[in-house]
């Protein structure tokens, strides 16, 4: 049986019909059409899913969506103020931290809520940050770098 | 060094904003009005003969759409070359691996379809597997495939100079036997597909390689004319070699297309991706090295057996590639080389960035033992010894360019090798590696790149070329060119890429061409399109085309910049006169060997690949000898990939390659029951790759060697150079505890038992 529960994704509220074991991974891509999430391991360890909920990265695989109702969400296509890129994002082009590009929406989101939460992180605390976000294209020094560079901005 | 606008500056690549923002579309990101779902049956036996299939039941199920085996199939075989076809996509008589495809089901949702799988019955008689190379090569072994007897799908011997005589004149000969687990290319994105068949004419999503080589790998299978399949672009989260092969889950989709007229998508797990797409061959690598006693390398034997799998895929090009990579870092006059590649019923493993990387950890390792036993500096053996610029190597190739003694002195001089090699505290070591790759193989027809540049009414430009781009940065590496020769800004050019339909054709991403031969295409097609510019500025402004220069989208007088128009005014005149610019280019490398191009799946000798790319990596340990842990410190990686066309994105190549092998080096490998035949490592809890955690600090540097044939005197990135990581983070553990290294990776049991066992310096 459906279940009509109401999302706050990047501000806005969506109403949908889901059924209870659907993940909010998979409410956003199918039925939000929000595709800048991307399905990896969907077992809740390459991170490629992260999205923010009520500030706090988590994989949306490994949360059901209407466990989601009355959070604030956020995905990757809510972080750019329109065409103004966050200044993560920005780093993120300007250092070269973004190859494949599998890895970046999850990525980014996981650095911007260390930004909120510690404004001038470490070397350490950075990777700490993003440890849950698996990356095979860059060696993680380029998206260190993008992320030390968001802080300083 | 000439001066440049735009290629050799730090650029932000074209395709990072839509990546950052969401807005990159991979294939699991696109959606068509009517999509059906499908989901494949697999084998879950390792070796066994398919009786019967029997569909019905799930072909009654409320929501399933269609139903195909290989009855719906024209039942051909799929192979790289014509002589080594192999594989049924859908199985016809036997399924040799476990996940082997057996059926395919399209419904109305992936959760029907997965019920239909279950109530599709198939009936096998189970045969006697094979899990290990050595047990598949003997007597009496199950045999997979009824034309190869002992199960060697390919073997390639050579054999240049008198190595026989040679060793009797070595003062030293070093000799061991290594092994190497099988591991996985992993790209972040999982495989999948989307087939769309509507009027006649395929149209397929998916991540890819090569769209030329896909397109007529379906048309085979598929019995269509290659123009009635359409390869479309799209973004593709990585690949790294997996991507090579046509697989049978767009041959699947398609037919699924085909049989219901609606567009259907079959979207693999992570965990399918792991065991049914392509590994990294497993090897057991005898190498035998003789040396003079001034250092001077003089024979080499090498027994090379690659666990290959199920199916044949590209092991012919990693067969070689032991071959005729290992001869070509150090001189080696006399050189003996015997490749098997062994059929196992596990996964099929083909082609992996690393040429192969395992094989150069075994070699470099013999290279240090010899310089110990010696007395001489690893260094100092290796630039004695190493291949330089114009040099014919023993398998008849020339190598054009080669920076290979700047890197090492390079990697020496930025690691503080002098000071800190074999003097660092006990349980610090230093070690070092080099590595080399071809760009490019001799692809026959396939070799060569071809590229329109168009200038559209407002002076801006659409560059249309087949090249791929896989994640490396090729796409903005086609703008950066363009932008080069046209004088235009990058944000003013379009690119249309990787689209069979759209564009010309292109090698596609197989083993570091996209630099060598598509850049080098869109650069001539951009210089004709320049040439037409000025022609057209110069019947305006009365002054030679040669007296002209464009610079930030304006034609102007090159001693009197104030002179000038700009480029919109040409593109208008050149509307106005009927002749709008239109520039083409194509590249096509050429052998420089007098033998010609080899024949790879002839084994005929000659030039193994266009140009060659070289480097050299210094690691940094430190290892844990309570735990035997090692922890990378540094990596110092310095290559000669002759240009750096966008420094930023060459650095990223080459520290995203190191991540990747100090993941083979430390962490990863596969493992199966050998019972059931089953993976058992197909997730990433039990597959375990580096983490932000796992990486060292990175020293990066570039030898700019300016090849002849290059563009701007570029090579290519992300395979050859780098590929010496291995080799020096077990070059380093040695000098940090005294153990030899043998077997990949290093865990820190292995390790520990071996420090233990008293291998270790001063244990």
């Amino acid at each position: 049986m459906k279940h009509s529960i109401e999302l706050k994704v990047n501000g806005e509220i969506y109403e949908v019909d889901v059924e209870p074991r659907r993940t909010l991974l998979e409410v956003l891509r199918e039925n939000l059409g929000l595709t800048g999430t991307k399905k990896g391991c969907d077992d809740g360890n390459c991170g490629t899913c992260t999205v923010l909920v009520d500030g706090s990265p988590m994989n949306s695989c490994l949360l059901l969506a209407v466990e989601a109702q009355g959070r604030e969400i956020e995905t990757i296509e809510g972080v750019a103020k329109g065409e103004e890129l966050h200044p993560v994002q920005k780093a993120f082009v300007e250092h070269g931290a973004i190859q494949c590009g599998f890895c970046t929406p999850g990525m980014i989101l996981s650095a911007k809520a260390l930004l909120e939460r510690e404004p001038h992180p470490s070397d350490d605390e950075v990777k700490r940050a993003i440890a849950g976000n698996l990356c095979r294209c860059t060696g993680y020094a380029k998206i260190i770098e993008a992320v030390r560079a968001a802080a300083g901005s | 060094m000439a001066e440049y606008k735009v290629v050799g500056k730090r650029v932000p690549r074209t395709d990072s904003v839509p990546k950052a923002t969401g807005v990159a579309r991979f294939t699991a990101d696109i959606s068509l009005p009517r999509m059906l779902y499908g989901k494949i049956l697999r084998s879950p036996h390792p070796h066994a003969r398919v009786l019967s299939i029997d569909t019905s039941r799930a072909e009654k199920l409320p929501g399933v759409r269609a139903v195909v085996t290989a009855a719906d199939t024209m039942k051909r075989k799929y192979g790289l070359f014509a002589n080594t076809r192999d594989q049924h996509f859908l199985a016809v008589e036997k399924v040799r691996y476990v996940g082997d495809e057996v059926a395919a089901v399209a419904a109305v949702d992936e959760d029907v379809a997965e019920e239909a799988l279950d109530l599709i019955r198939v009936e096998y008689e189970v045969l006697p597997a094979v899990f290990d190379s050595m047990e598949a090569m003997g007597e009496g072994a199950p045999q997979l495939h009824d034309h190869v007897e002992h199960n060697v799908g390919w073997a390639l011997e050579l054999t240049e100079g008198n190595p026989e005589e040679a060793f009797g004149r070595c003062a030293h000969v070093i000799e061991d036997r290594f092994f190497s687990e099988k591991i996985s290319h992993v790209p972040m994105e999982p495989y999948g597909a989307l087939a769309s068949f509507e009027s006649g004419k395929l149209h397929i999503w998916v991540p890819n390689m090569a769209p030329f080589t896909k397109r007529k790998g379906l048309s085979n299978m598929l019995g269509l004319p290659v123009p009635m399949v359409r390869l479309h672009h799209v973004t593709i989260g990585g690949a790294f070699g997996s991507r090579s092969d046509t697989y049978p889950m767009e041959f699947s989709a398609a037919l699924l297309s085909m049989k219901t007229g609606r567009p259907v998508r079959i979207q693999c797990t992570q965990e399918e991706t792991m065991f049914v797409t392509r590994m990294m061959h497993g090897a057991i690598m005898d190498v035998k090295m003789g040396f003079l006693e001034d250092g001077t390398l003089l024979a080499g034997d090498i027994r090379f057996i690659l666990d290959g799998g199920a199916y044949l895929s590209s092991g012919v090009m990693a067969t070689n590639a032991g071959g005729h990579h290992h001869s070509a870092t150090y001189r080696m006059p006399n050189f003996k080389y015997e490749g098997l590649r062994v059929y196992t019923n596990k996964t099929t493993c083909n082609m992996h960035r690393n040429h192969p990387s395992n094989l150069t950890m075994a070699l470099e390792q013999i290279m240090d033992r010899a310089a110990e036993a010696i007395g001489m500096d690893p260094l100092d053996i290796r630039l004695k010894n190493a291949i330089k610029a114009n040099e014919t190597l023993a398998n008849e190739s020339v190598v054009s360019s080669c920076g290979l003694s700047e890197c090492l002195t390079g990697a020496a001089q930025a690691s503080g090798w002098k000071a800190k090699r074999g003097k660092l505290a006990r349980g610090r070591g230093i070690g070092m590696g080099c590595g080399v790759c071809t760009s490019g193989f001799p692809l026959g027809m396939r070799l060569g790149s071809a590229a329109f540049v168009k200038l559209n009414e407002d002076g801006s430009a659409t560059v249309t070329t087949g090249a791929i781009d896989n994640g490396q940065g090729n796409e903005s590496m086609m703008v950066q060119v363009a932008a080069e020769e046209l004088g235009i800004a990058m944000k003013d050019i379009a690119l249309v890429n990787g689209d069979t339909e759209l564009t010309p054709q292109d090698p596609g991403t197989y083993s570091m061409t996209a630099t060598f031969v598509s850049a080098n295409a869109v650069r001539l097609a951009g210089a004709d399109a320049r040439r037409q510019i000025l022609q057209i500025a110069s019947d305006r402004m009365e002054v030679r085309p040669e007296e002209l220069d464009i610079t930030d989208g304006r034609v102007h007088v090159k001693e009197k910049p104030e002179m000038g128009i700009p480029v919109e005014d040409v593109a208008r005149l050149s509307l106005l006169a009927g002749t709008p610019v239109m520039g083409r280019g194509a590249f096509m490398p050429k052998p420089r060997s007098p033998k010609g191009w080899a024949d790879l799946a002839r084994k005929k000798p000659g030039q193994q690949g266009p140009t060659y790319t070289f480097g050299t990596s210094v690691a940094e340990v430190e290892v844990d000898e309570e735990t035997g842990k090692v922890n990378v410190l540094k990596l110092t990686l310095v290559d000669d990939m002759g240009f750096a066309i966008n420094p930023m994105a060459v650095e990223g190549q080459m520290e995203g390659f190191a991540e990747m092998l100090l993941g083979q080096a430390l962490y990863e490998e596969h493992h199966w029951d050998t019972k059931t035949g089953a993976l058992l490592t197909p997730l990433f809890d039990d597959y375990r790759m580096p983490t932000a955690l796992d990486i060292p600090t990175f020293e990066t540097h570039f030898v700019e060697t300016i090849d002849p044939d290059g563009p701007y005197g570029g090579k290519d990135v992300g395979i050859g150079g780098t590929g010496g990581v291995i080799a020096a983070i077990v070059n380093a553990i040695y000098d940090a505890v005294g153990v030899r290294v043998k077997s990949l990776p290093v865990s820190p049991e292995s390790l520990l038992e071996a420090i233990r066992k008293g291998e270790g310096r001063g244990a």
